[in-house]
């Protein structure tokens, strides 16, 4: 056969991956060339004045190193708060575990400051808890610790879903044998626990990591003087027109990023996607002594009532004249919200409904190529369909932004350029979750099909797609959910008639109307939930859970 | 498989295609640097009077400038409401923007617009200092009445003012002490008072928000906002001005040139400067530079009766990069 005999045998391979690959180039690596194009303007190209520039100015360095401090803490704290969740719910037999469960992915479906806003709420320097409870009067959550707490609350659910995919994976059979070897419980989860967990405690880290790092949300609001590389590639960006420095300081984020992204996939491999959605009942063991199980679930509903709070804490805002002033009950947010926000909601809300099909489909059947066809450039397709995860939100939006503003492709003031940046920053999400459930699928029934004379799409119309559309579904939810919280992206993108509920939320907390912003966050919260049961509806069980 | 990916591209294609078409018949669109609230009063009354539509964005200057510059290839809207006037220097200096004499020009001083038509002034407003009367108590300090008050050692983590990097705010603050006490000198305030700062925000306003519900204690504002926060939502704010003088800024309005309403714009751009809209600024407690038979606010502060620091606007809009850079440089080096 001649070695293009896989175009004859299947020419629909041939031509999607073509378009897949076209696609990609314009809408991901263009953008993303125009950013760095850009930081590395008025000069050779080799000798990267604006670089230079970041690394020659101390208040530049100490923001990159700002970054990444943050970045380590957040991730170290968020695996192990993880990992305890993942572990209780797994392996530890306690009547509360569903509850655990839902307060390990909440933090997921809400807007990305969303727990910002109530800290501030409770422990800013007019804090409800800080001030009106304990009278405290200089307590300054703003600043690194704060944001930790805010980040590690926000961002643990990440590693929790990894964490517990990984260890439903792993079979008590080894540790049964280490057991009756005449080891202790302590010593099972030492020496065979944790070493069969520790890919997925290591991939979680650095998920966790780079969100930390693109995360610019957060900081903007409660980082008080505490720099971040983020924040200030933002404000470079739109606030002082320097386009260069902005667009190389998020470049900067790209590296670690990358790094984090390639190191994952070396270390942990493809092994791990199979454990992630839980192969049939594996038995597990219940390891965990009296005692040590008291703890564990101590530890976890104090994080669970803390999550609470903060929750209650916004719930109650919505309802608050205006917190820090006035405490009486009101109403009247709710007509101003109305009022503001209402195309915001609409347009966010239409423009994630068309993005999330798209993009869930087009992960799909880029999952399916991936997973059960052979051809070249397999593996250059699969890493320029991820590299969108491992890009910053910031270089991704500022690029969006500079590539999209001439003809041919004048996008920016319209819906295309965010349901673009929406489908093809989002659509790894769906593609991840299909690749993992059709692993698992044996390719023979396919054959079979295709044995009997069913023709390609046809075996796959029939045959897999049945098979895999609780795969499909669940990668729509990841993707609805990404593109309602987005913010770090979609703030370069917005414009009067497409403007994102998150960006309304950022803007309402600046300038301190916390009722507003409690209500518009509410609302975003109960839009995802409400797909989320329409999904569930359709598919008989709940999108995101790792079991 | 080929159909369903030829049909998702075939949709992504088309997206890529329907872009915005037939401005002229679509409402003005505007970017807008005024709070949201006062936009939101000045486009319903302009609708109701012309029966015109308006759409807006509210963006902070620095990031309404960026935008403008960004877009200078397609200009997205066609005219810049708000925002200091130095940053309407800038865009002008830039070549962003078109000239226009509206309907009202030689009504306004000539300090207070621009000599060849790029920008003309709305209102005025003066920089001062609002302060959380119950934090001054705890602190045992009295309202500041000079910049060097804001030094004070007790007032650690209690001060705010917002990023000159993203908001025209502190960019006025920078040149106005500039003007004063020259650059090393207003550099070495800064730094000192670098240490009192608890967080430099990105929008204008909300330092003395910040203030008002006791996040802060002493912020630097624009007086209108002040006497607002504590007239409308009874804030437990005091206002204060420095008695060394101190900055303003010239709220203005620019054409963006290639504007593809520019017509429309220019009938927007007359009727800012009617009754109407004056009334509904004065109401804002705004003290407009066209007030002709409009009645004022108790308690608005007009700037005939502060100490203000001129500071010359080409000047100050030529040297903003260089001295934000310089002031990131020095605060945080």
């Amino acid at each position: 056969m001649s070695s293009f005999g896989w175009i004859r045998r299947d020419p629909s391979i041939a031509i999607s991956s073509t378009i897949i690959f076209i696609l990609i180039a314009i809408f991901v690596l263009y953008p993303v060339y125009c950013s760095l194009q850009l930081s590395t303007s008025g000069a050779d190209f080799w000798s990267f004045p604006t670089y230079r520039y970041v690394f020659e100015k101390p208040w530049l360095r100490r923001s990159l190193w700002n970054s990444l401090l943050l970045g380590i803490t957040t991730a170290s704290i968020s695996s192990i708060i993880g990992f305890i969740f993942a572990f209780v719910c797994v392996r530890v037999q306690t009547p509360a575990k569903n509850m655990f469960r839902f307060m390990a992915t909440l933090p997921i479906i809400s807007p990305p400051f969303m727990l910002t806003l109530s800290m501030i709420l409770l422990f800013g320097k007019s804090g409800f808890i800080t001030n009106e409870l304990l009278g405290l009067e200089n307590f300054d959550i703003y600043g690194f610790p704060g944001l930790v707490v805010v980040q590690s609350i926000s961002m643990f659910p990440i590693a929790y879903l990894t964490i517990s995919g990984v260890l439903l994976g792993i079979d008590s059979s080894i540790e049964d044998a280490a057991a009756n070897l005449g080891a202790g419980g302590w010593k099972v989860f030492r020496s065979v626990t944790l070493p069969l967990a520790t890919p997925g405690v290591i991939a979680s880290w650095l998920l966790v990591f780079v969100t930390s790092l693109a995360d610019f949300a957060n900081p903007m609001i409660l980082a008080g003087k505490f720099d971040v590389l983020s924040v200030q590639a933002y404000l470079q960006f739109t606030g002082m027109g320097n386009l260069p420095l902005g667009a190389a300081l998020s470049n900067l984020l790209l590296i670690p990023c990358i790094t984090a992204y390639l190191f994952q996939r070396y270390y942990v491999g493809r092994k791990s996607y199979v454990s992630i959605t839980g192969k049939p009942k594996l038995y597990h063991r219940e390891m965990a002594s009296t005692s040590v199980k008291c703890l564990l679930v101590f530890f976890i509903s104090l994080i669970s009532l803390f999550i609470i709070l903060l929750y209650v804490t916004v719930l109650a805002g919505c309802f608050t004249k205006s917190w820090g002033i006035d405490y009486r009950f009101s109403l009247e947010n709710f007509a101003y919200v109305w009022d503001v926000g209402w195309e915001s909601i609409r347009s966010t809300v239409l423009i994630s409904s068309i993005a999330t099909p798209i993009a869930g489909t087009a992960g799909v059947f880029i999952a399916f190529l991936l997973v059960r066809k052979k051809f070249p450039g397999k593996l250059a397709l699969e890493i320029a369909c991820l590299l969108p995860f491992a890009l910053p939100g910031t270089t991704f939006g500022i690029g969006y932004a500079l590539a999209f503003n001439q003809p041919p492709l004048l996008l920016t003031g319209t819906a295309s350029i965010i349901i673009l940046s929406f489908i093809f920053r989002h659509m790894p999400a769906g593609m991840e979750a299909a690749k993992a459930s059709l692993q698992q699928i044996d390719p023979a029934i396919d054959e079979a099909a295709r044995n009997l004379g069913a023709s390609p799409v046809r075996s796959f119309k029939d045959v897999t797609l049945p098979l895999i559309k609780p795969a499909w579904f669940t990668g729509m939810a990841y993707v609805f959910v990404h593109c309602m919280t987005a913010v770090s992206a979609v703030i370069f993108l917005v414009s009067a008639k497409w403007n994102h509920m998150t960006v309304l939320i950022l803007a309402q907390t600046e300038i301190l109307r916390f009722s507003a912003a409690s209500i518009l966050c509410l609302i975003l919260i109960l839009i995802v939930l409400a797909a989320f049961a329409i999904i569930k509806l359709l598919l008989g069980k709940s999108p995101i859970t790792s079991s | 498989m080929f159909k369903g990916l030829i049909s998702i591209s075939i949709l992504a294609l088309s997206l890529v295609a329907c872009t915005r078409s037939s401005s002229q018949n679509q409402p003005l669109f505007i970017y807008t640097t005024m709070d949201e609230p006062i936009v939101r009063q000045i486009v319903a009354a302009y609708e109701k009077e012309t029966g015109e539509e308006v759409e807006f964005v509210r963006l902070s200057t620095g990031e309404a400038a960026a935008r403008i510059e960004t877009e200078k290839n397609n200009p997205q809207a066609s005219l810049w409401l708000g925002g200091v006037g130095l940053s309407h220097v800038q865009i002008k200096q830039k070549g962003l923007t078109a000239a226009y004499q509206h309907t009202s020009w030689n009504k306004i001083p000539a300090a207070l617009k621009d000599g060849d038509g790029y920008w003309s002034g709305l209102y005025m407003g003066v920089l001062s200092f609002a302060s959380n009367s119950k934090q001054l108590k705890r602190l045992g300090l009295k309202k500041p009445t000079s910049w060097i008050d804001l030094l004070d050692k007790k007032l650690e983590g209690q001060v705010q003012i917002s990023n000159p990097g993203s908001s025209g705010t502190s960019y006025n603050l920078i040149a106005a002490l500039i003007v004063q006490d020259g650059e090393t000198g207003a550099f070495d305030y800064f730094k000192k008072l670098n240490h009192n700062i608890s967080q430099y925000t990105r929008s204008g306003s909300a330092p003395a928000k910040n203030v008002a519900i006791g996040e802060a204690t002493i912020a630097v504002g624009y007086a209108h906002d002040i006497v607002r926060l504590i007239h409308d939502d009874k804030a437990p704010l005091e206002l204060s001005f420095p008695k060394e003088g101190t900055g303003y800024e010239i709220a203005s309005i620019s054409l963006i040139k290639d504007g593809k309403q520019l017509e429309k714009a220019k009938k927007f751009y007359d009727w800012m400067y009617s009754p109407t809209a004056s009334q509904v600024m004065a109401d804002y407690y705004f003290v407009p530079i066209v007030s002709e038979g409009i009645q004022l606010k108790a308690d608005s502060i007009n700037p005939k009766d502060i100490k203000l620091i001129n500071v010359d606007l080409e000047w100050a809009g030529k040297e903003r990069d260089r001295l934000i850079n310089l002031w990131n440089e020095k605060i945080n080096g």
